[in-house]
C-alpha cells in the first residue's frame, strides 16, 4: 500500500467516524459528540486533500483525468463544501450524509484503475484545470443540495408524528401523494443504489474477468451500505421513541432545509454553468474546432444545466417551495451523476478517454 | 398576437419547453446519430422506421429539436424584454410602487422594539403615507438586479451566434503526409459539399424505402450540380496547405509501450485570400489563416510500402518454396519478371482482426499485419486473390490464396499522416460575447446580495421593520436583527451567529 492509498484509506475511516459521530449526535441527542465528529470530517477532508496532492505530485498533472481521479476529487470537494456550508449553521444529519457520500465515492472509485497515467494530448491544457475543477466544485454543491433535499423528504415524512408543536410559518404536514413521494424517495433511493451496485457487481462477475471489480464493489460498497442500513433500521426500531424525538429536534424545519437546498444550488449553479458549459465550450473550440458538437457528455451537461435552470425558475419566479423542488433537486443530482459517470460508462463520444 | 406573446412570456411555457428539450436531447444520446437507414432498420426492427420517419436519427438537426430550441429562444427574448422593463421599474420606482400592506406581508419582518430609538430618516428614501405615516426604504446591492437580464441577454446572444454559425460556418478535414499539399476550397463550396452529403444521405434513405421513388432523380441532379461546384472550388481553392513536417512526441517512460505525449504538424499556407503563412499546429494550439482555423485533429501511421516473401503454394516441408522477395506499394500494380501476373496490394491492415463480417485493423501498430493482394492476368482480368500474413499467422492459418503463390509479410515501414480539422465559424465571437454576459449575469445574480430594508412608520407612531432581497429568509433574518438593533450602516452580508444565537436557533 503506497502513501496515497494509505491516506485515502485513513480518510475513509475518518469519514466513517464523522458519520457515526454526527448520526449519534443527531439521533440520540448527544450534542457533545458534534464537535469531535466535525473535527473528524475536517481531518478526513485534509487527509484526502493530502492524498490528492501526492497523486498530483506523482503524476505531474491534477487528479482530474479519469474515473478514479474524478471520484476521489469530487468526494474531497464535497467534504470541503459541506464543512464550509455548515460552518455557520450546524446540520449534523446533512454532515453525516455528506460523509456517507464521500465514503461511497471513494469506495466506488476503488473499482476503477488507480494507476496514474500520463495525460493524453487532448488533456494537456490549462483548460483542464479550469473546466473540470470548476465544474466539480459546482457538482459538489449539487451533491450537498441532494443531501439536504433527501433530509427535506425525511423531515416531511416524519412531520406531525409525536404530537410536536407545528410552527405557524411551516406548511401543514405532508399527506397522501406528497407523503408517498417523500417515502419513496427516502426508502427508494438507498434501495435503488444498492440494486444498481449489486447489478454492476453481477455484470463484472458475468464478464468473466477474475472478478476483482465485482468483489471490490461488493466488499467496499454494497455490504457496508447494507449493514449500515440494517443497523440503522434496527436501532431506530429499538429506540424509536428516542430517535424520533431527537431527529425531530435535530432536523431543521422543512422551510429551512428548503432554503438551504436553494442556497447550495445557487452557489453551485453559476460554477457549474461557467466551469462545465462555458469553459467546456471554449476548450472544445480550441481543441476540436467547434464549441458545441452534441457529444453525449456535452448534451448531458446541458441537460444538467437545464434541470437546475428549471429548479431556479420554478422556485424564484413561480415561488414553488417544498417537496416538488426537493424532488427536482434530487433529479438534478441524479442527472449530474449520469453526466459524470453514466455517460463515460454507457455512451461513447469525444469524452470517451474519461471512462478509463 | 397578444395571446402568442402571453404564451411566450408564460413561465409554464418555458418550463414545458425546457422539459421537452431535456427529453429530446436525451434521446439523441441514446439513439445512435447520423447512421445509414439500413443500420437503424437492422438495429431496431420495430422502431427503426419510426426513428427514421420522426427524424430521431439526426435529432439535433431535426425539425422537432430545432422547433423546441427556437421556441425557447423566442420565449427567452420575450421574457428578457419583460424582465428588462420590470428591472427598470424596480431600480427606479420601487418605493413609489410599494404599499404598507406589502411591507406588512413580507416574511422577514418585526415590530420595532419599544426600548430602542426609532431610525433616523437620513440615508433613507422616504415616501409619505396618509395620516402622518411613512414608508422608508434603504437598498444595497442594486447591481445584482441586472444580473438576471444580463444572463438572459447572454443566452439569447449565444443562441444567435449558434444560429449564425450553423448557416454561415463550415468545417472539413484534410489529411496528408510530409511533403504533400492539400487544398481547401472557398467557404461557400465547402458548404455546398456539406449540403450535397446531406442530400446523398436523404437519397439513400428514400432508396431504402422505395427504390423507384421519383424524387431520387431530382436529388441525383442536385447532387451532381453541387459536386460540380465543389470540384470547381477545389480547382480554384481558398488556400493550399503544405504539410512540411509531422512529428510525434512520446513520454519518457520505462514501459514497453511508448505513450504518445503529443503530435504536431508544421504547415505552410498560401492562397489568394491572404499573405502566405507557416506555423506549427498542435493539439489545443490551432493556427488561423484568413477565415479558416486549422486544428490538429488526429494522426495515424500509414503503411504504403510492404515487403513480402512470395512462395509456391504447394511447397513441401523440405522445400520452403521461396520464389522471390518483393516490395509492393499500396494500390500500385507490380509486374515481376518471374510471373505472368500483375500484383496489386489493395489493402493493408497492420493489426488485423475479423469483427463480424468485417476485416478491421485494431490499431496502427504492426502487431498482426495482413495485406490483400489481387493478381491480374495478361488480359487484364482478375486471375486470383490472396491474403498475406506474418510468418506465424501463415503457419497457423495455412495459406489463403487461390493463386499458385502464397505471400508472407516480412516488414512494412510506417510513415506518419496528419489529420487537420479546418473550420470557419463567423458566429464564434458572438457566442463568446454571450458567454461573457451570461457569466457576468450569473455572478451578479447569485453572488451579489441585494437587500431592501423597509421601515413603515404607522400613523400611531409604532414602527414595523422588514427586509426582503434575493437571499433566502435564513440570511435575511440577521440583517433585520441588525436593523432593529439600531445599526445605521447599510446592510452587509450576514455574519456568522455567535454561540448564543446558534444555541438559541437550535433551541
Amino acid at each position: 500500500m503506497n502513501l496515497e492509498t494509505g491516506c485515502f484509506t485513513l480518510a475513509m475511516v475518518l469519514y466513517l467516524a464523522a458519520f457515526i459521530g454526527h448520526a449519534v449526535a443527531a439521533t440520540l441527542d448527544r450534542r457533545s459528540l458534534y464537535a469531535p465528529a466535525r473535527w473528524a470530517s475536517i481531518a478526513a477532508a485534509a487527509v484526502a486533500t493530502l492524498a490528492l496532492a501526492l497523486r498530483w505530485h506523482g503524476a505531474g498533472h491534477p487528479p482530474l483525468s479519469n474515473m478514479y481521479e474524478s471520484l476521489v476529487t469530487l468526494s474531497t470537494l464535497l467534504a470541503w463544501v459541506s464543512i464550509g456550508f455548515t460552518r455557520v449553521n450546524p446540520l449534523p444529519l446533512a454532515e453525516a450524509g455528506s460523509s456517507v457520500l464521500a465514503v461511497l465515492m471513494i469506495g466506488i472509485a476503488s473499482v476503477f484503475a488507480r494507476e496514474a497515467q500520463p495525460l493524453i494530448p487532448a488533456l494537456q491544457s490549462y483548460w483542464l484545470y479550469l473546466h473540470v475543477a470548476l465544474a466539480f466544485v459546482g457538482e459538489a454543491c449539487f451533491a450537498l443540495a441532494f443531501v439536504l433535499s433527501f433530509l427535506f423528504c425525511l423531515r416531511r415524512l416524519i412531520e406531525g408524528r409525536g404530537g410536536a408543536a407545528q410552527d405557524p410559518d411551516e406548511p401543514p404536514p405532508a399527506e397522501g401523494g406528497e407523503k408517498a413521494i417523500c417515502g419513496i424517495t427516502v426508502i427508494g433511493l438507498p434501495a435503488a443504489f444498492l440494486v444498481l451496485m449489486s447489478w454492476l457487481a453481477w455484470r463484472y462477475y458475468e464478464r468473466g474477468t477474475p472478478g476483482e471489480e465485482g468483489r471490490t464493489l461488493m466488499i467496499w460498497v454494497v455490504l457496508p451500505v447494507l449493514l449500515c442500513l440494517a443497523i440503522l433500521v434496527f436501532m431506530t426500531y429499538l429506540y424509536r421513541g428516542v430517535v424520533g424525538r431527537a431527529v425531530d429536534r435535530c432536523l431543521p424545519s422543512g422551510a429551512t432545509l428548503d432554503e438551504l437546498t436553494y442556497r447550495a444550488i445557487a452557489l453551485g449553479y453559476p460554477l457549474f454553468t461557467v466551469g462545465a458549459i462555458i469553459f467546456g465550450m471554449v476548450w472544445a473550440n480550441k481543441a476540436w474546432g467547434r464549441y458545441w458538437g452534441w457529444d453525449p457528455k456535452e448534451t448531458w451537461a446541458l441537460i444538467t444545466f437545464l434541470v437546475y435552470s428549471l429548479y431556479l425558475h420554478v422556485r424564484l419566479t413561480r415561488g414553488w417551495r417544498g417537496t416538488w423542488t426537493a424532488i427536482l433537486s434530487i433529479m438534478g443530482f441524479l442527472v449530474t451523476l449520469f453526466t459524470l459517470f453514466g455517460v463515460n460508462l454507457l455512451l461513447s463520444g469525444l469524452h470517451s478517454y474519461a471512462s478509463m | 398576437m397578444r395571446s402568442l406573446l402571453r404564451l411566450l412570456t408564460s413561465l409554464r411555457t418555458a418550463i414545458v419547453l425546457i422539459g421537452l428539450l431535456c427529453f429530446v436531447s436525451m434521446l439523441g444520446t441514446v439513439i445512435p446519430q447520423s447512421r445509414e437507414a439500413a443500420e437503424y432498420l437492422r438495429a431496431y426492427p420495430r422502431a427503426g422506421q419510426w426513428i427514421l420517419d420522426s427524424g430521431l436519427d439526426d435529432v439535433y438537426h431535426g425539425w422537432l429539436f430545432q422547433a423546441l430550441l427556437w421556441l425557447l429562444a423566442a420565449s427567452s427574448i420575450v421574457c428578457t424584454a419583460t424582465r428588462l422593463r420590470l428591472t427598470r421599474i424596480r431600480l427606479g420606482s420601487r418605493l413609489s410602487l410599494a404599499s404598507a400592506a406589502e411591507i406588512a406581508s413580507m416574511p422577514v419582518r418585526a415590530d420595532w422594539p419599544a426600548d430602542r430609538p426609532q431610525p433616523e430618516p437620513a440615508g433613507w428614501q422616504v415616501k409619505p403615507l396618509g395620516e402622518g405615516g411613512e414608508l422608508r426604504l434603504r437598498v444595497s446591492g442594486s447591481i445584482s438586479l441586472i444580473g438576471g437580464v444580463l444572463t438572459h441577454v447572454g443566452l439569447v446572444i449565444i443562441l444567435a451566434g449558434g444560429l449564425w454559425g450553423s448557416f454561415a460556418g463550415v468545417e472539413m478535414a484534410i489529411r496528408g503526409v510530409a511533403g504533400e499539399t492539400a487544398v481547401v476550397p472557398p467557404v461557400e463550396e465547402i458548404r455546398v459539399a456539406a449540403a450535397s452529403d446531406r442530400l446523398r444521405r436523404q437519397a439513400r434513405l428514400i432508396q431504402q424505402q422505395n427504390p423507384a421513388d421519383p424524387r431520387l432523380e431530382e436529388i441525383r441532379r442536385q447532387v451532381e450540380a453541387m459536386d460540380a461546384r465543389f470540384q470547381a472550388g477545389m480547382a480554384s481553392p481558398a488556400c493550399r496547405v503544405t504539410f512540411e513536417d509531422l512529428w510525434v512526441e512520446y513520454y519518457k517512460s520505462a514501459g514497453a509501450e511508448p505513450v504518445v505525449k503529443g503530435w504536431n504538424s508544421r504547415v505552410a499556407i498560401s492562397g489568394p485570400g491572404g499573405e502566405p503563412a507557416s506555423g506549427v499546429v498542435r493539439v489545443n494550439q490551432p493556427l488561423s489563416w484568413g477565415p479558416f482555423t486549422f486544428y490538429q485533429a488526429d494522426w495515424s501511421k500509414k503503411y504504403k510500402s510492404v515487403n513480402l516473401h512470395v512462395m509456391k503454394a504447394l511447397a513441401t516441408d523440405s522445400d520452403s518454396g521461396l520464389v522471390a522477395t518483393l516490395t509492393l506499394e499500396l494500390g500500385k500494380p507490380y509486374k515481376p519478371d518471374w510471373s505472368n501476373y500483375t500484383f496489386v496490394l489493395i489493402d493493408f491492415l497492420p493489426d488485423f482482426r475479423i469483427m463480424g463480417d468485417q476485416f478491421v485493423s485494431l490499431s496502427d501498430e504492426l502487431r498482426n499485419p495482413a495485406g490483400r493482394i489481387v493478381a491480374y492476368g495478361a488480359d487484364g482480368k482478375v486471375a486470383g486473390r490472396a491474403w498475406a500474413f506474418s510468418h506465424e499467422m501463415a503457419e497457423l492459418g495455412g495459406h489463403s490464396s487461390n493463386l499458385p503463390y502464397r505471400f508472407e509479410v516480412v516488414s512494412a515501414a510506417p510513415i506518419y499522416e496528419t489529420g487537420l480539422q479546418v473550420a470557419s465559424d463567423p458566429g464564434v465571437p458572438l457566442v463568446w460575447a454571450g458567454c461573457l454576459l451570461m457569466t457576468l449575469g450569473l455572478c451578479l445574480t447569485f453572488y451579489i446580495s441585494y437587500y431592501e430594508e423597509w421601515v413603515w412608520v404607522r400613523p400611531d407612531g409604532t414602527v414595523l421593520a422588514a427586509v426582503s432581497g434575493n437571499r433566502p429568509a435564513i440570511m435575511l433574518k440577521p440583517v433585520l436583527e441588525r436593523l432593529t438593533a439600531g445599526s445605521t450602516a447599510p446592510a452587509a452580508p450576514p455574519t456568522p451567529p455567535t454561540d448564543a444565537t446558534r444555541s438559541e436557533e437550535q433551541a
